[in-house]
């Protein structure tokens, strides 16, 4: 409990300083022109279809990112498949084996 | 002509080709910029955060719409810089131990926590070893929960405006702002742990 109050005082204190009153930063005399600069050589971004664009790489990775899960999920199938065949043969000639067997000896 | 009406006309000028009106919006708007920054970044770079706010603003405008205010668009874009200054710096160095508070931040702490008055309690928070002790607690936090912490906890802005500074949901916000604070109470209790 007493630890408690203790965080709660420390959390308020960094509170207050995180609010306290900021001595005004002014920009240096290159600022502006830095900025200006910079500004030159970007143009405002076309408005036409702003999120695809922004998010337009990690798009592009996630489709290749599923489309490699589904190819490799795909393969697995497959695989299973001809092994699961493979395993039903084999069970139906050993059956069929024993059969005869038991046919053949009257049992 | 009401002040945002003035705006979106500069902005049309702009977004029509006349790009040298974009210093009007500069200038009204270089000190609330530098006032948000200065609160969050370190001294020594907020010129560079502030001045990468106004290139994104820039670029940005055409996907400005007028539904909020254009001080509203403008800080969040500002708060987003902030939060990608501190992911880059998240990566570029490693974190501060608990056990790296120097000797006057111990003092500060061991004085934060014996009773006194509402004044001498200010004047404590006010120090500059509160700042760098500040600093080094969140520091410990990742980019996003640092932001979140300071929005949400500390400036008391709304959950839907943090959500929307990080470009999260509001479950996801809300979950995430929970164990951020969690995050925060452990590592100021290991702060006062080792402050003793």
């Amino acid at each position: 409990m007493h630890d408690k109050q203790n965080i709660e005082k420390v959390a308020a204190a960094f509170k207050l300083g995180f609010n306290r009153e900021f001595d005004p930063v002014q920009p240096s005399a290159d600022w502006r022109r830095k900025l200006d600069a910079r500004l030159a050589e970007a143009g405002p971004e076309s408005a036409a279809n702003p999120p695809f664009a922004r998010y337009e790489t990690q798009i592009w990775r996630a489709g290749w990112i599923s489309f490699a899960a589904s190819m490799a999920a795909l393969v697995l199938f497959c695989l299973l498949n001809v092994y699961s065949q493979k395993q039903s043969a084999v069970d139906e000639t050993l059956s069929r084996l024993y059969g005869n067997i038991i046919v053949e000896n009257g049992l | 002509m009401s002040s945002d009406a003035y705006e979106n006309e500069i902005i049309k000028h702009i977004l029509d080709g006349r790009r040298e009106e974009f210093g009007i919006l500069v200038d009204k708007y270089r000190d609330k910029v530098f006032a948000m920054t200065a609160k969050r970044i370190p001294r020594d770079d907020i010129e560079d955060v502030a001045q990468e706010a106004f290139v994104r603003i820039f670029r940005g405008l055409a996907g400005y719409a007028p539904v909020k205010p254009f001080e509203n668009w403008l800080a969040t874009i500002t708060l987003r810089c902030c939060c990608d200054y501190w992911r880059a710096a998240g990566r570029r160095r490693e974190r501060t131990a608990p056990g790296d508070s120097g000797p006057e931040q111990r003092d500060w702490l061991e004085r934060i926590l014996a009773p006194m008055s509402e004044e001498a309690f200010r004047a404590l928070c006010a120090r500059r070893e509160a700042q760098e002790l500040l600093d080094a607690t969140l520091d410990r936090l990742d980019a996003a929960d640092r932001m979140l912490i300071e929005l949400v906890y500390w400036e008391d802005r709304p959950l839907a405006e943090a959500a929307e500074v990080l470009e999260w949901g509001r479950a996801k916000t809300k979950v995430r702002l929970m164990r951020a604070r969690r995050k925060l109470r452990k590592i100021i209790a290991e702060l006062i742990g080792s402050g003793r």
